[in-house]
């Protein structure tokens, strides 16, 4: 237990760290700030302009589609919020900087995903909320406490996947050395992302529920919240949370052992 | 030193800086194969959203092939058209690298030229395999040009796709003249290219109140405007138009360009002295 409060006092540090960047460059986080409410009026305007011809996308009606963006910009934004420190892993690699994060007395795979926190990304974690809340109303949702557990729960179980997949990528930088930043393959991922799964035919649909699963992150949320979400995926995703979770840290300590030391 | 004499030097040092490019890439076959394959897959998916909006659509102005061949076109014209300057510029002016590239009788952006067609070299061969895999899953649904003529023009207008694109992100990089950190206006400039250059959404699919501005502004001239003739959703009516437009601001931009760098020049010796 004590490695946990360890742990978690460790990731307070790194909280402090970005506040104080945040408060020294001003202009950038204004700056920041634009850019972001930028981008999302323009995604919504662009969503606009997929309803132009129709009222429903494969079910989905323009308020349910903004709902899912809405949920998205969560994602995306707690992703950002948490797991920046992924980017250097490749540079930590080339410069040698690899040998210095294991010999730390702290996991190092909790170390080098999560030290650094961008808080600034907390800003689209709440503009998600609010396209949430705005389509929610414009959907006619009804809230039930439960179905916002649930729909937690589930973006939960997605982002860890999705992580887990993420990290097994940034892993086989130890093998890779030429490629920097080989998790740009995973960019797509959070194109799909904005929208649902449903919009895909044939075997990309499950390709985007069990193996990369963006489903869960998104798409299941937002159907938990408008209330129309199949129960047994809490369980289904729990565990997939979990083993994907598992395969990460295991195939992490394959890397480590393989792994010889600039001094080797 | 005469225009005359410059430009067989400048072209000179082009091919070298090309040459130089095409060497640093080929030891970055896996990043480029890497960028390329996210590239496709980016097209692809906004393909799947379109043809599912196209599902349920009534009177959607593009049919199914040719949103197919619009978007397999897309990623495979983008790797023709993509400037990178941005690494390049606003270090060359902030580190004064540009100091010993103005001492020489060659005008500088032939050195950017060069470094932009080097890098496309070993892109292009590896466009390849991922040409061959589009064809090979897409086939049945495209719809390609039959007549040589459109082809031909489908070819100038990706050469001056080329160009426009290129002039333009020389115009924003420039700025580090007279900025100390140009990353602010480079993200404005993206987030507006992502959203007007037709690769996200066909331009055709715009509202009819936009339609004429989105004919008209720059971003088309760098993707959308070559796809369209390739996918026949631009009317014959509309090339010269179309054409008259893309020359205009490859002439315009470097207009721009030149005003630029003859007062940024001097911006920059004066504090580098």
């Amino acid at each position: 237990m004590s490695t946990v409060f360890l742990h978690a006092r460790l990731w307070w540090q790194f909280v402090q760290l970005d506040a104080m960047l945040l408060v020294e460059y001003r202009v950038s986080f204004v700056f920041g700030v634009v850019r972001q409410v930028a981008s999302l009026a323009l995604t919504v305007w662009g969503f606009g302009l997929l309803y132009q011809y129709t009222e429903s996308i494969a079910g989905w009606s323009r308020p349910e589609l903004l709902l899912l963006l809405g949920v998205f910009w969560i994602f995306s934004g707690a992703w950002d919020v948490l797991l920046e420190g992924l980017q250097q892993v490749s540079g930590d690699v080339h410069y040698g900087r690899m040998d210095f994060v294991l010999l730390r007395p702290v996991s190092a795979q909790f170390y080098l995903s999560l030290r650094r926190v961008s808080l600034l990304d907390v800003l689209n974690v709440a503009m998600g909320v609010g396209l949430v809340a705005y389509a929610g109303g414009l959907a006619g949702i009804s809230w039930h406490a439960g179905n916002v557990v649930v729909a937690l729960v589930l973006g939960t179980c997605g982002l860890v996947a999705i992580y887990a997949l993420r990290f097994i990528v940034v892993t086989s930088v130890f093998w890779l050395t030429g490629v920097s930043n080989p998790d740009a393959i995973l960019h797509p991922v959070f194109q799909v992302a904005q929208y649902p799964v449903d919009f895909f035919k044939g075997w990309i649909r499950p390709l985007l529920t069990f193996v990369i699963p963006v489903a869960f992150a998104t798409t299941f949320p937002a159907q938990a919240l408008l209330g129309t979400v199949d129960a047994r995926l809490v369980p289904a995703g729990l565990v997939l949370a979990v083993m994907a979770l598992y395969a990460s840290h295991r195939f992490w300590l394959f890397a480590v052992r393989h792994y010889t030391s600039i001094s080797g | 030193m005469s225009v005359s004499r410059l430009a067989p030097l400048s072209l000179k040092m082009a091919l070298y800086e090309a040459k130089l490019a095409l060497l640093a890439s080929l030891s970055h076959r896996a990043k480029f194969f890497l960028l390329m394959f996210t590239d496709l897959t980016l097209a692809l998916v906004s393909l799947g959203v379109w043809l599912a909006v196209s599902e349920s659509a009534q009177g959607l102005p593009m049919d199914r092939s040719q949103l197919v061949t619009y978007f397999v076109a897309r990623a495979l014209v983008s790797t023709f058209t993509i400037s990178w300057l941005v690494y390049l510029v606003p270090d060359n002016i902030r580190e004064g690298h540009l100091s010993g590239r103005l001492l020489r009788p060659v005008t500088p952006l032939a050195y950017f030229i060069g470094n932009n067609l080097g890098g496309k070299v070993v892109r292009l061969f590896l466009l390849v395999p991922i040409a061959l895999a589009a064809v090979l899953v897409f086939g049945a649904e495209l719809r390609l040009p039959s007549d040589g003529l459109t082809w031909a023009l489908f070819g100038l207008s990706v050469v001056l796709a080329a160009a426009v694109a290129f002039l333009l992100d020389m115009v924003i990089t420039s700025l580090s003249f007279w900025l100390t950190d140009v990353w602010g206006v480079e993200s404005a400039y993206r987030l507006a290219e992502r959203f007007l250059n037709g690769g996200l959404i066909p331009l055709a699919l715009f509202p009819p109140w936009l339609l004429g501005v989105a004919w008209a502004q720059p971003f088309r001239y760098t993707l959308s405007f070559p796809l369209e003739i390739l996918t026949g959703s631009l009317p014959p009516s509309g090339l010269l138009p179309g054409f008259a437009w893309q020359v205009g601001y490859v002439v315009g931009l470097y207009v721009v360009y030149r005003v630029q760098w003859r007062y940024g020049l001097r911006a920059y010796s004066s504090a580098g002295a």
